[in-house]
Formats: structure tokens, C-alpha cells, sequence
């Protein structure tokens, strides 16, 4: 049995920055307590023993059901007098009608087992896809899909909003499970999701896990193409590659953690992941008044500066080289990539996008 | 230049309480689904009648959504509602106790239970100091409790939790001062002979306080 220091452990039981990485780990913090047990071997088993009693000391607490929720959200909007927003009619939704079809259900039953078996027999082998991924969920889910040729508007059970691209499958659990909320999608989605950090919210999309607390992106993976790809619009989201040897795992530790404006695609076939900027990055906050965009004998630092603040991408340069760079312009037209081309024309510099960066490089201005 | 109506994720909350004042009924739905459970929670640390605290959630709720024009654009939504909702209860009970004649100072009776998920429990060391620590919480006096409780299961900081609590927040730190001292001294009268107040100390999470 491993030596305890009690000490050591009171402490980072009641160390905040401890406990919010036991109760909601991040990629940061992951990497932070990661590092702080390489640098301190000798305190790794007081680690894991004051990690198990933070995690497993509660509060018990009376909670309310998902019904009761449901119940009690509708309640109170009709006392307030809003009406709920009405449930969208679906395409599709399982489970199929039974009546009419009795004997084609029959055989489609008969068939379909024999399917599932054949289909589990090959899902040991085969690559991770939505049909193995929903067949093999612990718990029994509901599909919509989008069979019409619009964007198609869903609620999830927790009232998250989800955009459907045509052909798009998602399934989940109704209502979600008590600890997290699962999703499993093939084909292009756009979510919004209601913040609640006690419940993350996870996409599987064939190979990938993408997890979130509560934000605005998208996810694209459609089985016949070579690449899967998630866009982030606002929050920040990390997405993971899903071990196929064990399903249910916590997610392995190299994944990408995407901040607005940014893209990862992973490629099938490399099994890796590719950071990028979109195509056409949005301002992440509201232009402030004043001095924005307009320059007189600006200098550079200030420049990209405030690119980097109300794009929220990251600008490298050398400020060495560039500090006796200003500019004096008008950028009130045009995207991120327009601002920075005009930029770097002024000052004879060239940019090039890496890793989710942009990075400047110039000979200087002299 | 075009203004987009993104914001990072930190100020979602901010944005959501802000779409809400300005009349925005999906805004106030959604606070309704996020926020309900996390005060109902809170609320039956108050009283055990679920349909009581049910009804003051929902008249918290209607009243906000009434008074959605009036109310300051800029809260910490969390403690904000937790705030509203143990004055409304405690308005609550203590009618109730005025009706029925009971003496007052039994209004303000916090009570929150700890338990052991015992699965995540893997040997007897484990269990050993998780059981000594809930033990030790269970002593402590019902106000120190219910700052420990905001503190490190609700995730509320010192002005939050002052708050919530409708003390100054010098009170809170001497509340939580004095919960370590209790800590302390029944630490040493029933286990190790370690000084637990050292340890908080050195904690950054107290260090902050005291």
C-alpha cells in the first residue's frame, strides 16, 4: 500500500483550483495536474486518494426529475404567459409505425436482428461509424433525421438547439442520461448549447468526440468523405480521437482544444488532427468605439493587436523587426484576411496561417 | 462595420441575463432550464417541502420576468438567483411561523446532508479520510456549514457567497475562519495530531479569504 501524507492530501482537498479540475476537468487543467504529477512522483498516490474523496464527497441533494423539470418549465412560462415555442414536426422519428405494416414489420424485425448481430460481430474490426457508434450505446435512443433539403431546427431534451443539414442523422437519449448529455451525429450539424457544467455535452461524430460546456459550433462528418470537421463560432470546445479498442472511456489525451474562428479537421485516413482558421473569421465581440480600424501613423503592435481582440486569433510577429512599422489606413471594410492583407501590403510584410495562427514575417520597415 | 451578436463563452451568462431583461422568452426559458434545478437544490437545504420550495422558484421566476425592464443588466447570474430565492424563502417561512405562532429564531435552518458515492471509492485508505472528512463537515455549526457548502460545492467566491447570504463579506471570512478553527480543534482531539488550520492556510482556496 502506497505512503500517505495526510497533510498533503487535506490540502488539495480543499485546494479550489484542485477541486475544479476533479469535478470539471479541462483540457488546461488536465495538462496542469498532469505536469504536477510528473514534477512530484513522490505525492502521486496522495493525489489520486484526496482526488477520490473530493469526487466522492456530496452533497445530497433532493433533485428534480427530467419530467419534473419539463413540468415545471411549461408550468411557470404559462403563468408568465409565454408560450412555449412549438415542437417542430419531424421527418423521421423512430420508433417506426407498427400498424399497417404488420408483416413487412415482421420480416424487417427478423432481418434487422440478423443485421445487428452481423453488424456487432463487425464492429470489433471496423472503423468507428454512427451506426456502430448508436447500435452499441448503453442506453436506448431516439434518431431525427433530416430528410428534407433545408437547414432543419431540433430541440435536444435539455433544450439545446440543433441545426440539421439535409441528410443529417442525430441520435440521443431521451431524456439524457443524469451526468452528461451524448449525442451521436453523422452528417453536418450546427449546435447551440445550453451551458451547464454539471452535465458536459459530447458529440460523437464517427471517429472524434468533440466536448463542450455551452457554445455555438459545428460539426461535419459525413461517412463517404476522408476528413471530419468541427467550427467553432463562439466558446471554446476540445475534440478528441475516439479509441475504437474501448468505447466508453474517457477521452485519450491527445486531442485539440479550438477557441472561435477556428477549425480542426481530422483526416480518416492519417488519424490526424489539422488546425486551421475558417474561411471567413467573425468578429467575436462588438467593435469597440473610437480608434479602431481607423490608423494614423498607428503603430504595428497596436494594429494587431486589435485584430487579435476582436477576432479572438492569435497574431504572431517579431516586434523587434516590426516596431518602427505604423500604418496609417482605413479597415472598416472587409473581413480578418482583407484587414490583414491591407496591413501587411503597407508594411512589406507577408502572412501565413499555421497551427490556427497567423503568423507575420517582414524584413522590417526602414 | 458589421456588429455580430457573438460573444466569448465567458460572458454567455451575462448575455443570456441580458437577452432575458430586454424581453426575450426563449432567453427566460432557458434560464428557467438551467437555473431551476441548482435552486431547487438549494432551496430544500431550507425546507423539506418540495412543493413549497417549488412555488417559491416559480414566483422568483414571475416576479423577475415582470420586473425583467427594472433589473440591473449586470449580475452574477448564479448568486444573483440564489441570493433571490433564500430571501423569498425565508419571507416564506417566516409568515409561516408567524401564522402558526413559532418562535422566529427557528427561521434561518440550514441543513444539508454530505454522502459517500461509495462506487468511486476504491480501497479502505480512501475511505478511511473521505468518511473523516464528512464527519468533520457534520460538526460544524449550521452556519459555517452553509458556507462551506456555497463555498466549495457551489463554487461561489467571498462576494458572492455575502451575497447570497445577505451578510458583509468580513463576515463570510470570519464564518469560514471560524470553520477551519473547528476543524482544527476536532481534528486533533479525534485523529492525527496534524494542525488542519496550517493546512487550509496554505490552501490558495482560503488563502484568498483570510
Amino acid at each position: 500500500m502506497p505512503q500517505h501524507d495526510s497533510q498533503n492530501i487535506e490540502k488539495l482537498i480543499w485546494n479550489e483550483s484542485f477541486r475544479n479540475w476533479v469535478m470539471h476537468p479541462t483540457p488546461e487543467s488536465d495538462a496542469f495536474w498532469y505536469i504536477w504529477q510528473v514534477s512530484n512522483p513522490d505525492r502521486v498516490a496522495d493525489l489520486r486518494l484526496a482526488r477520490t474523496v473530493v469526487a466522492s464527497l456530496q452533497v445530497r441533494d433532493r433533485a428534480l426529475s427530467d419530467p419534473d423539470l419539463h413540468q415545471f418549465v411549461t408550468r411557470t412560462l404559462n403563468r408568465a404567459e409565454i408560450e412555449k415555442p412549438v415542437e417542430l414536426a419531424l421527418p423521421v422519428a423512430r420508433p417506426l409505425r407498427w400498424q399497417p405494416l404488420g408483416w413487412a414489420a415482421l420480416i424487417l424485425l427478423v432481418a434487422g436482428l440478423g443485421w445487428q448481430v452481423w453488424q456487432h460481430q463487425l464492429s470489433a474490426q471496423k472503423p468507428l461509424t454512427y451506426q456502430a457508434l448508436t447500435q452499441n450505446a448503453p442506453v436506448s435512443l431516439v434518431e431525427r433525421v433530416n430528410e428534407t433539403r433545408r437547414l432543419l431546427k431540433l430541440q435536444l431534451p435539455d433544450h439545446s438547439t440543433v441545426w440539421l443539414h439535409p441528410r443529417a442523422r442525430i441520435s440521443f437519449p431521451d431524456p439524457f442520461t443524469v451526468d452528461k448529455r451524448e449525442v451521436y451525429l453523422t452528417g453536418e450539424a450546427t449546435f447551440a448549447v445550453v451551458r451547464n457544467p454539471n452535465r458536459p455535452f459530447f458529440v460523437y461524430a464517427d471517429e472524434i468526440v468533440t466536448q463542450v460546456l455551452g457554445t455555438r459550433f459545428s460539426v461535419r462528418s459525413v461517412s463517404d468523405e476522408k476528413v471530419v470537421q468541427v467550427v467553432v463560432q463562439t466558446g471554446k470546445v476540445s475534440v478528441f480521437a475516439r479509441q475504437p479498442a474501448h468505447q466508453k472511456t474517457a477521452p485519450p489525451d491527445h486531442g485539440v482544444l479550438l477557441t472561435p474562428n477556428q477549425q480542426v479537421i481530422f483526416s480518416r485516413k492519417e488519424e490526424r488532427f489539422r488546425k486551421s482558421l475558417v474561411k471567413k473569421p467573425q468578429a467575436i465581440q462588438a467593435i469597440p468605439e473610437g480608434r479602431y480600424f481607423r490608423y494614423d501613423e498607428t503603430p504595428i503592435a497596436e494594429v494587431f493587436g486589435q485584430l487579435e481582440l476582436v477576432y479572438g486569433i492569435s497574431i504572431e510577429f517579431d516586434p523587434a523587426v516590426l516596431k518602427p512599422c505604423t500604418v496609417t489606413a482605413t479597415l472598416e471594410e472587409g473581413g480578418l484576411f482583407e484587414k490583414l492583407s491591407a496591413v501587411c501590403r503597407a508594411i512589406g510584410a507577408s502572412y501565413a496561417v499555421l497551427d490556427g495562427q497567423i503568423l507575420v514575417s517582414s524584413a522590417g520597415c526602414g | 462595420m458589421t456588429i455580430l451578436n457573438k460573444t466569448p463563452v465567458l460572458s454567455d451568462e451575462l448575455d443570456l441575463w441580458q437577452r432575458f431583461t430586454n424581453g426575450n422568452s426563449l432567453a427566460f426559458e432557458t434560464l428557467l432550464v438551467t437555473y431551476s434545478r441548482v435552486l431547487f437544490a438549494y432551496g430544500s437545504k431550507y425546507s423539506g417541502d418540495d412543493e413549497f420550495v417549488k412555488d417559491c422558484i416559480q414566483d422568483l421566476f414571475l416576479d423577475l420576468w415582470q420586473k425583467r425592464e427594472t433589473l440591473n443588466q449586470t449580475v452574477v447570474v448564479k448568486a444573483y438567483l440564489l441570493a433571490s430565492l433564500r430571501r423569498r424563502i425565508h419571507r416564506a417561512l417566516e409568515h409561516r411561523r408567524w401564522l402558526s405562532g413559532t418562535p422566529l429564531d427557528t427561521v434561518e435552518h440550514f441543513s444539508v446532508e454530505f454522502s459517500v458515492e461509495e462506487n468511486l471509492v476504491e480501497d479502505e485508505t480512501a475511505r478511511s479520510v473521505v468518511f473523516r472528512v464528512k464527519h468533520l463537515i457534520e460538526q460544524l455549526p449550521k452556519r459555517q456549514q452553509e458556507v462551506v457548502y456555497l463555498k466549495f460545492f457551489q463554487e461561489l467566491d467571498r462576494d458572492h457567497i455575502s451575497e447570497v447570504m445577505s451578510i458583509a463579506p468580513q463576515s463570510v471570512s470570519n464564518l469560514l475562519q471560524a470553520a477551519i478553527k473547528q476543524l482544527k480543534s476536532q481534528w486533533k482531539a479525534e485523529f492525527f495530531c496534524i494542525s488542519l488550520l496550517n493546512l487550509l492556510v496554505e490552501s490558495p482556496a482560503f488563502s484568498t479569504i483570510l
